[in-house]
């Protein structure tokens, strides 16, 4: 979370706040306009400017020492909710100098009596013909992403003298390996929206649009390229780390150099961005078209004039969506819906971490109660019990939840399908639990109490 | 070429685009033979309905200043046919603006100038 957050901000930071506004296309969402470069105009824009930058600093400050404070939060479940609801705030907070900033710059643009005239531009020239994308080296770094996959699977499947260990057969590698390669499958049809996405126009002449908006697509495309390329050599580690080290840190380590390394290409995508516009929108280009009063706080795309559904964004990288499109509202209505439900899902997560198991040993069965699950283990079906230290099995969920406090639902334990388990695994102890047609692995909330089930389940 | 589109206009977008590609040819900045974009990518990237822009090519090729087939697009004529005559409707529009600019005290000689510059002599 601390190697996510830090460098998104940071991002943000560059991306939204602008220093040399006067090289900038845009002002906090407002295109920047010649009307802007007056004196009188460059005084007040650089109080704008400077007002909401030292608030977006101080910020940015702030972020860092509670992300760092939060390293130090005990416990994976409050760590867990103390860093979702950190970044929610975070985002939030940090947005606001660029909403206010947004305001005043509408404001300013009204005084000045400049008023949209809604008139929309299209190079007749250029319209479908300005492309940069490398399709060749973009379909070469896919299909080397799907030979990873391929390989892990035929390991999985010990169909290669390649062992994976004790996590043969599970699956658990192509399935890691699978949501790495993923992120290609992602990145390949935001790589061809870039590629065909609408040209700028800055300029009366056709070759300056050309080549900026070449430009803009080159980088891009050349980021697309470079993070499938990034994201197959992490899946070969990962692969590798299964086959020869089977170890979690180093899982770990791999996981932390692709985030550093994905926030690494998204900071020189800004960083790219930032100096073809000071190349091309310095002096004496500036994009034609005004459409700042489509931009809801500068951020929010909402034009119902506009057939398109994919507009690219005024702050930071990519796209979002027209929000007048039926399915840009679609799309908003699910990411409002997914926030929400992320929060309740916290405090789902919470519950479940902070309600203790409860086992009722009656004369008849075991009844195993947690939240909503409920097992019952008939002592007529009991064909043995076992006794034993936690870390002697080898787990894998199939279906349920596993966390600090509580393992429940259907697992794979040392190489058994569909075993349940339900069991505290601080207590570090377990009860196996045979029956004519199930195995249960089951604890109580201390060893003790486990002990006595036990001594009680085996007379 | 730059085309502009406004959206506020009271003439039909349609309209504005078949009136700014008649402008292009005429001045030179669309050549002859020269490739339009495809109806889908013009749509695209002005971000309006495909029919909009399918009703001005239909209009530029009747009015015989574009091409148009499934294979290579939309493409300005080679040989645009020269009639050598204003149609009624481009002369009842021409007679509107020359009586406003009588109405608003416009000299002949100045009138002739502005009708020069955009005759480009």
């Amino acid at each position: 979370m601390f190697v996510c957050i830090v460098p998104v901000i940071i991002i943000l930071y560059f991306s939204m706040y602008p220093r040399k506004w006067k090289n900038k296309a845009k002002i906090y969402g407002i295109n920047n306009r010649p009307e802007f470069k007056n004196p009188q105009s460059e005084e007040l824009i650089d109080i704008i400017v400077n007002t909401h930058n030292k608030q977006a600093t101080a910020l940015l400050i702030v972020i860092c020492v509670i992300s760092v404070i939060l390293l130090f939060v005990p416990g994976f479940t409050i760590k867990m909710v103390a860093w979702t609801v950190f970044i929610y705030i975070a985002l939030f907070a940090f947005s606001v100098p660029y909403i206010l900033g947004n305001s005043e710059m509408k404001k300013y643009k009204k005084a000045m009596g400049i008023v949209s005239e809604k008139v929309l531009y299209a190079d007749l020239k250029n319209v479908g013909n300005v492309h940069a994308l490398n399709k060749p080296m973009l379909y070469i770094a896919n299909i080397s992403g799907a030979v990873i996959l391929l390989f892990s699977f035929l390991c999985d499947s010990s169909l290669f003298p390649f062992k994976l260990g004790i996590y043969s057969n599970t699956y658990i590698c192509t399935a890691i390996v699978g949501s790495i390669i993923l992120t290609n499958l992602i990145i390949l049809p935001i790589a061809f929206m870039a590629d065909n996405a609408r040209n700028n126009v800055i300029s009366e002449d056709s070759d300056i649009n050309a080549n900026y908006n070449r430009s803009r697509k080159k980088i891009f495309s050349d980021m697309a390229i470079s993070v499938t390329w990034i994201t197959n050599i992490i899946a070969a580690l990962a692969v590798l780390t299964f086959l020869f080290f089977d170890s979690e840190v180093m899982m770990l380590l791999i996981f932390g150099i692709y985030m550093l390394a994905l926030m690494f290409f998204s900071g020189l995508l800004v960083f790219k961005n930032r100096a073809l516009e000071n190349k091309y929108l310095g002096k004496d280009n500036s994009l034609l078209e005004d459409d700042d009063d489509n931009w809801i706080l500068g951020m929010f795309y909402f034009n119902p004039n506009d057939k398109r559904l994919n507009v690219e964004k005024r702050v930071g990288i990519g796209w979002t969506v027209n929000m007048a499109h039926p399915f840009g509202m679609a799309i908003a209505a699910m990411g409002i819906i997914s926030i929400i439900a992320s929060l309740l899902l916290l405090v789902w997560i919470v519950l479940m971490d902070q309600t203790p198991i409860r086992i009722i040993n009656n004369n008849d069965a075991v009844i195993c109660h947690h939240l909503r699950n409920e097992y019952t283990i008939k002592k007529a079906d009991i064909e043995y019990v076992e006794y034993g230290n936690l870390d002697e099995l080898k787990a894998s969920r199939t279906a349920g939840t596993a966390m600090e406090s509580i393992a429940k639902g259907k697992f794979k334990v040392n190489g058994e399908n569909g075993c349940t388990l339900f069991l505290n695994p601080e207590v570090g102890k377990y009860i196996k639990i045979k029956t004519n047609d199930k195995t249960y692995y089951i604890s109580d909330n201390t060893e003790k109490e486990t002990i006595e089930l036990y001594e009680s389940l085996k007379q | 070429m730059i085309i502009k589109i406004n959206e506020y206009s009271d003439i039909p977008i349609y309209m504005q685009i078949r009136n700014q590609i008649v402008m292009g040819i005429s001045s030179g900045e669309l050549s002859s033979g020269e490739q339009l974009p495809t109806v889908r990518a013009l749509s695209m990237e002005i971000g309006i309905n495909t029919m909009t822009v399918s009703k001005a090519y239909q209009i530029l090729k009747s009015e015989g200043y574009i091409l148009t087939d499934r294979k290579n697009g939309a493409r300005v004529r080679m040989e645009i046919n020269q009639s050598k005559s204003l149609s009624n409707d481009n002369k009842d529009e021409l007679k509107r603006i020359v009586s406003e600019a009588k109405i608003s005290g416009i000299a002949k000689e100045d009138f002739d100038k502005i009708i020069n510059e955009m005759w480009g002599d």
